[in-house]
């Protein structure tokens, strides 16, 4: 097993969880996933503007 | 992926060499400083560009191309080249680095998609476990040791992950904390507006509609904007707004003046005295201070580091992740500092609000002195609002541009002696230039201010409501993100606790049969306890011999790379890793690699002349993979001693006819042999105070041992009235004996021809039968199957059985009781 398929895990597993909470909306998990992506989970200003994003 | 040649040229301390594993396991052995290492470099080298030990901590300086390649070359002339085997690919593949180029890999073309997972995964340099590397995992403090095992699992950036959750939580709760006070703000705003303490729904209604009855109005039942001013025409509120009301403007002086208060000043002294002591234990500390000024450009450069390791301001090539780690690692110890931080910034905020509360009564006072045209009072007022107002910047910036301030100045500027003066003086002009305002006007004036006072406070609630939904979402992310971790991350440990518990017993299972692990995560922190003799369990370091923690760091250290390297590298290298395991585990770790690790392909270097040949023996190291490096000199490198086959190398002798090396190297292998098979056998040797053992003594000790051990086994075998096992003792019996009798009769050969030098009498056609009848020897010592040689097994003292590794030989030590 090698390092993205640990670290994939723990992503998918993290947005999966977000799916059912009311919070997130689906604008903001597919902002999300965008970042993840992208590879971009490491940048705080990408992740704050994605967890901004309204209906 | 396995290694089948491997040239280096011109790297560190080698000139020239080739080795030629063949994808088997192989052994570098020679003393300190014969070059062994340069080899490990070299492989090192050629997977990731980079050589560790020319790179990280301590290592200033010292570059790659200038002390990669040996000291008498060039980086263009230092090269690695080695044919490997991969995974999938029917043909070897040629790789090549030069020093003159470290970040490329020469490789054909083709071969791209297969090299790519195996370059990534080399990169990182787990492949390589050297006992510097082996404390890491065992000697290391939970949060460390984390760290370590997080990177050997290339889990970095999952680390990185979670600081930016934690980041981005922290940052939203801080701004969710500004919202909430600006609500307060406004809020107060509106207090002053009705002049009161407190403005509840029930109490602002009240006070609206009281105002709304001087004007004829409707009551209204709730707080809004819209609705307090509802039915008041745009002409009578713009004519009403333009005048002067003396009664609106004490009340705006009133909150004013109350904000300049005594009891505010002192609160906001003490405030500022706990500012000071905070930032004096900062400046006091040199290191916290350095800690503490370096921590957000620390906190930036981690994010800024490209991905190839390169440093983004000196773009320093470092190996991938190496920076990285080093800056995380001061982030870490900046964590104290951080702390402070956070505590000096809310005293800040908190002193900055209280101003900037101040300057806002100022901006309500203000408006009412420009209509009565109070240019005098307004200077004052405005200079006093620009001071209040360029000393919120430098609190709230207070690292940067705070200079420590006598208290006095401090409750002086939120309350110049001048200004209740100055306020009451502009009260009584406008009161005696103005008309006395009715209370209409009041009433229209008021509801006004009020309703944008409390669109204000709309505005802040749903600002408010929109940064709390912001946190609530980040912090959700960081409880998810962790909760996901954990499960996945302890699913990971949960199998390499078991296989490390695995791997550990089979090295210890005659003194730790009932042996246990726990290797569980706790948030950042990795911690690891075994037991100790059904006694608790401890951290590795507190009660186990420095033999047993290596042992340990090696089966963590295999455990791990076995899961990360897969079926994608093969080569595992392990440099000096058993200095301090004594004999008898070293036994057990040949076992462990042989068994446990049939697959993988082990290069072993080691400045211990005994586990060389130990590995050798065990069947670890097949006869023609073993190293010897000795004499290294600048001008030459290693005198490199490559140990090929045994009757190869008599077969090349008598090919040229030299009797006398064939003999001599008979004699040699003989020794060496029969040694292996005392140690083996557990067989007695006359003692011997020198300690100089000769090659009879070896002879004879070994071969009575091993009869000796078919009698018992054939007894034991009667008593258990196992005829197939009594066939196949018997078969073995009659085999020995015809060869030992061809042995014993053709052994004088050997020594006269050595100690004598009659070689002269020897002709090939008479020594070819010795070198035969020694050869079918040593076959019966060894399993024809595994190759390995024969040996006892004992639990504890006792033996329990004779046979060979792979099983195919196995005769039972323990007899059947008279009861059974």
């Amino acid at each position: 097993m090698e390092e993205k398929s640990i670290l994939q895990k723990i992503v998918d597993r993290t947005f999966s969880e977000l799916k059912g909470r009311p919070e997130f909306n689906a604008k903001v998990i597919e902002a999300l996933q965008q970042v993840a992506n992208d590879g971009e989970l490491n940048k705080p200003e990408v992740v704050k503007r994605a967890i901004t994003r309204e209906d | 992926m396995k290694l089948l040649q491997l040239t280096i040229q011109n790297i560190r301390g080698i000139k020239e060499l080739k080795l030629e594993p063949n994808g088997q396991n192989l052994v570098i052995w020679g003393p300190n400083g014969s070059g062994k290492s340069a080899v490990v470099d070299a492989v090192e080298f050629l997977l990731t560009g980079g050589i560790s030990r020319l790179s990280g901590q301590g290592t200033s300086g010292i570059t790659l191309k200038r002390f990669g390649p040996h000291i008498d070359h060039k980086p263009k002339e230092s090269v690695v080249t080695a044919l490997v085997q991969i995974h999938g690919l029917e043909k070897p593949v040629e790789l090549r680095r030069s020093i003159q180029q470290p970040g490329k890999l020469e490789y054909p073309p083709e071969c791209e998609e297969c090299i790519g997972p195996i370059l990534k995964l080399a990169t990182k340099g787990q492949q390589v476990l050297s006992r510097r590397e082996i404390l890491k995992y065992i000697h290391s403090e939970s949060g460390r040791r984390s760290e370590e095992i997080m990177t050997l699992l290339n889990l970095i950036d999952l680390e990185s992950i979670r600081r930016t959750f934690v980041t981005v939580a922290n940052k939203s709760k801080e701004e969710t904390e500004a919202k909430k006070n600006a609500i307060e703000v406004a809020e107060e705003a509106a207090c002053n507006t009705l002049g009161v303490e407190i403005c509840d729904e029930t109490k602002t209604i009240n006070e609206v509609n009281k105002f709304r009855k001087v004007l004829a109005l409707e009551p209204v039942y709730e707080v809004s904007s819209n609705i307090i001013v509802e039915d008041i025409s745009p002409s009578e509120e713009k004519a009403k707004v333009e005048k002067i009301n003396p009664d609106i403007l004490r009340k705006d002086i009133d909150s004013l003046l109350k904000c300049l208060s005594q009891d505010n000043q002192i609160g906001l002294e003490k405030v500022y005295n706990e500012l000071c002591d905070l930032l004096e234990q900062i400046r006091k500390d040199e290191e916290l201070n350095r800690e503490f000024s370096l921590h957000q450009l620390l906190e930036l450069g981690v994010n800024l580091i490209e991905e190839d390791g390169r440093c983004p301001l000196c773009l320093t090539q470092w190996r991938p992740n190496e920076l990285r780690k080093s800056i995380e690692k001061r982030i870490t110890q900046a964590e104290r500092a951080k702390i402070l931080h956070t505590q000096i910034k809310e005293k800040a905020m908190d002193i900055s609000i209280k101003y900037k509360n101040c300057i806002r009564l100022v901006d309500t006072v203000v408006p009412t002195l420009q209509k009565a045209k109070l240019s005098k009072h307004i200077e004052v007022l405005s200079k006093w609002r620009q001071s209040l107002l360029e000393w919120c910047k430098t609190i709230e910036a207070p690292f940067e541009k705070y200079q420590a301030e006598d208290p006095e100045k401090i409750r002086t500027l939120l309350a110049p002696n001048n200004i209740e003066a100055l306020v009451e003086e502009a009260f009584e002009i406008v009161v005696r230039d103005n008309p006395k305002a009715t209370s209409q006007d009041t009433a229209v004036q008021t509801l006004i201010r009020l309703s944008e006072n409390i669109k204000a406070v709309e505005k802040a609630i749903e600002d408010f409501k929109k940064a709390d939904l912001i946190q609530r979402r980040a912090s959700i992310l960081l409880e998810v993100f962790d909760n996901a971790r954990s499960e996945i991350l302890d699913e990971l440990y949960n199998t390499i606790e078991a296989r490390f518990t695995e791997l550990y017993k089979v090295l210890h299972s005659s003194d730790e049969e009932n042996f246990v692990a726990e290797l569980k995560s706790d948030g950042a922190k990795l911690n690891f306890e075994v037991d100790f003799y059904g006694r608790g369990r401890f951290p590795p370091l507190a009660l186990h011999s420095e033999g047993h923690q290596d042992t340990m760091g090696l089966c963590l250290y295999l455990a791990l790379a076995e899961y990360l390297t897969g079926d994608i590298i093969h080569l595992i290298i392990l440099d000096d890793v058993v200095m301090s395991v004594d004999a008898g585990h070293r036994r057990h770790i040949c076992t462990l690699l042989s068994t446990m690790f049939p697959d993988k392909q082990f290069l072993i270097t080691t400045h211990d002349k005994t586990w060389a040949t130990q590995l050798q023996r065990e069947g670890v190291i097949p006869n023609n993979a073993s190293y010897e490096f000795s004499r290294w000199s600048l001008a030459t490198g290693p005198l490199v001693y490559a140990e090929t086959d045994l009757w190869q190398k008599i077969a090349i002798d008598l090919d040229k006819n030299d009797i006398p090396s064939a003999a001599s190297r008979l004699r040699r292998g003989t020794e060496q042999f029969f040694e292996g098979v005392c140690d083996a056998l557990e067989a007695s040797i006359p003692y011997r105070s020198d300690g100089r053992w000769e090659f009879s003594h070896f002879l004879n000790a070994g071969v009575s041992a091993y009869k000796k051990l078919l009698k018992e086994v054939k007894n034991i075998a009667n008593s258990w009235g196992n005829k197939q096992e009594i066939e196949a003792i018997q078969e073995r019996e009659s085999i020995f004996d015809q060869i030992w009798r061809r042995t014993n009769i053709e052994q004088w050969a050997v020594n006269p021809n050595v100690h004598y030098n009659n070689w002269v009498n020897f002709t090939i056609e008479d020594f070819r039968p010795v070198v035969d009848a020694f050869r079918d020897l040593f076959e019966v010592f060894i399993c024809q199957k595994c190759r390995c040689m024969l040996k006892l097994a004992s639990h504890g003292v006792i033996p329990v059985s004779f046979g060979c590794k792979c099983g195919a030989i196995n005769f039972t030590l323990q007899r059947k009781s008279s009861k059974s």
